[in-house]
């Protein structure tokens, strides 16, 4: 048996899988919960995590007694606190807007509109606590190395309530025909690591 | 690139190349639920490095495969057992039966099977997953100019696997050099 006699039999040789029904269901499904639900929710994070890294040097340990008044001075969208058992852990929420729309424009009067009444002590954040949980376990450095992330129940609660609140923002600007992607969600954290 | 660009794009070379990463599981594991599991890490792996991903398109397929090869050298399909889309399609094939391996080159698989894990992966890539030898070594990381001597030394090996065993004569005397004793 020549060469090439020999290498068609071992292509002859390759297994041919039928692929199953749904694949591509499944690698979207797959995909939707690997990705960012949405580009803009990354990019409001991290907006947000600059935003927090930047004002917590300016502020004081007690939080301000009135309504949605900061320890950093500025009043915020709203504000939500959880214990962590020591100390409280205090966030302030703001929204910002971007690509034109200005501060009296409807969606920015809509958007404060609805972040004011948010509930954020009763928002139900089970499961992005436990989305973040699992990304906190499973994250990974440049190198591909998993790298688990330490965090105390206090700040995950934090973070899942931000997530919440900002993804319901967004939805709900969508459904009343806004573009959600004009508005980004801050956060400024104090006492929960963040 | 904007980050929804970005996502798009890699959302796109997936998809382009889905049958064949699939495929390439199914061909390396027996069990569907497995090689199920193994696609959903290689999603997850591969998102997670998708900054690394090259611009053009048989790089970006050749480093797919690159990351399936090193899902499939890795036990520990960690990633993908936090995420319930993935656990859903394992469950889903749980109740299929393995792929029935043709009778067919039955003796060459086994062969193939046989050699180094190195080796045996070299020959799927090229004669089962269609790759260029050249292509093959850039998923494996290997040098190219070391790989046809590899293939050539490969395929003899196989060869010999494959060839008859002699019979043993009836009466050892008959060979020279045992009657030589």
């Amino acid at each position: 048996m020549d060469n090439a006699e020999f290498e068609l039999m071992l292509r002859d040789t390759a297994p041919q899988p039928p692929l199953p029904t749904g694949l591509a269901g499944h690698r979207e499904r797959i995909l939707a919960e690997t990705m960012p639900r949405r580009a803009r929710s990354l990019r409001a994070w991290t907006a947000g995590v600059v935003a927090a890294g930047l004002l917590l040097g300016g502020g004081t340990a007690a939080m301000a007694a009135g309504g949605m008044e900061t320890p950093w001075g500025w009043v915020a969208d709203n504000v939500f606190s959880v214990s962590n058992g020591d100390e409280i852990c205090f966030a302030g929420f703001t929204v910002s807007f971007s690509d034109g729309a200005n501060e009296n424009s409807d969606i920015a009067r809509e958007t404060r509109a609805f972040v004011g009444a948010l509930d954020l002590e009763t928002l139900d954040t089970a499961q992005m606590e436990a989305e973040i949980r699992e990304s906190n376990l499973t994250a990974q450095d440049d190198n591909g190395d998993t790298v688990p992330i330490s965090r105390s129940d206090a700040e995950v609660k934090q973070m899942a309530v931000w997530r919440v609140a900002s993804n319901l923002t967004w939805e709900h600007l969508e459904a009343k025909g806004y573009d959600p992607n004009l508005v980004g969600f801050d956060m400024a954290a104090e006492g929960c690591g963040l | 690139m904007s980050t929804i660009d970005e996502q798009a794009r890699f959302a796109a070379v997936i998809r382009d190349n889905e049958g064949d990463l699939y495929r390439y599981f199914l061909r390396r594991i027996t069990n569907p639920a497995d090689a199920a599991e193994a696609y959903g890490e290689l999603l997850i792996t591969a998102w997670k490095l998708h900054r690394k991903m090259p611009a053009e398109e048989t790089d970006a397929r050749m480093w797919l495969f690159g990351v399936a090869h090193n899902v499939l050298r890795s036990t520990r399909r960690t990633s993908a057992r936090h995420y319930s889309a993935v656990r859903r399609f394992a469950d889903e094939l749980r109740t299929t039966a393995a792929f029935p391996s043709e009778d067919k080159g039955t003796e060459l698989r086994d062969a193939i099977a046989s050699l180094s894990a190195a080796d045996a992966e070299l020959v799927r890539l090229i004669y089962w997953d269609g790759f260029k030898s050249h292509e093959a070594a850039v998923i494996l990381g290997v040098k190219p100019s070391t790989l046809r001597s590899r293939m050539t030394s490969i395929k003899a090996q196989l060869r010999t696997l494959l060839s008859p065993v002699p019979t043993q004569p009836a009466n050892p005397a008959h060979i020279p050099c045992l009657s030589a004793r």
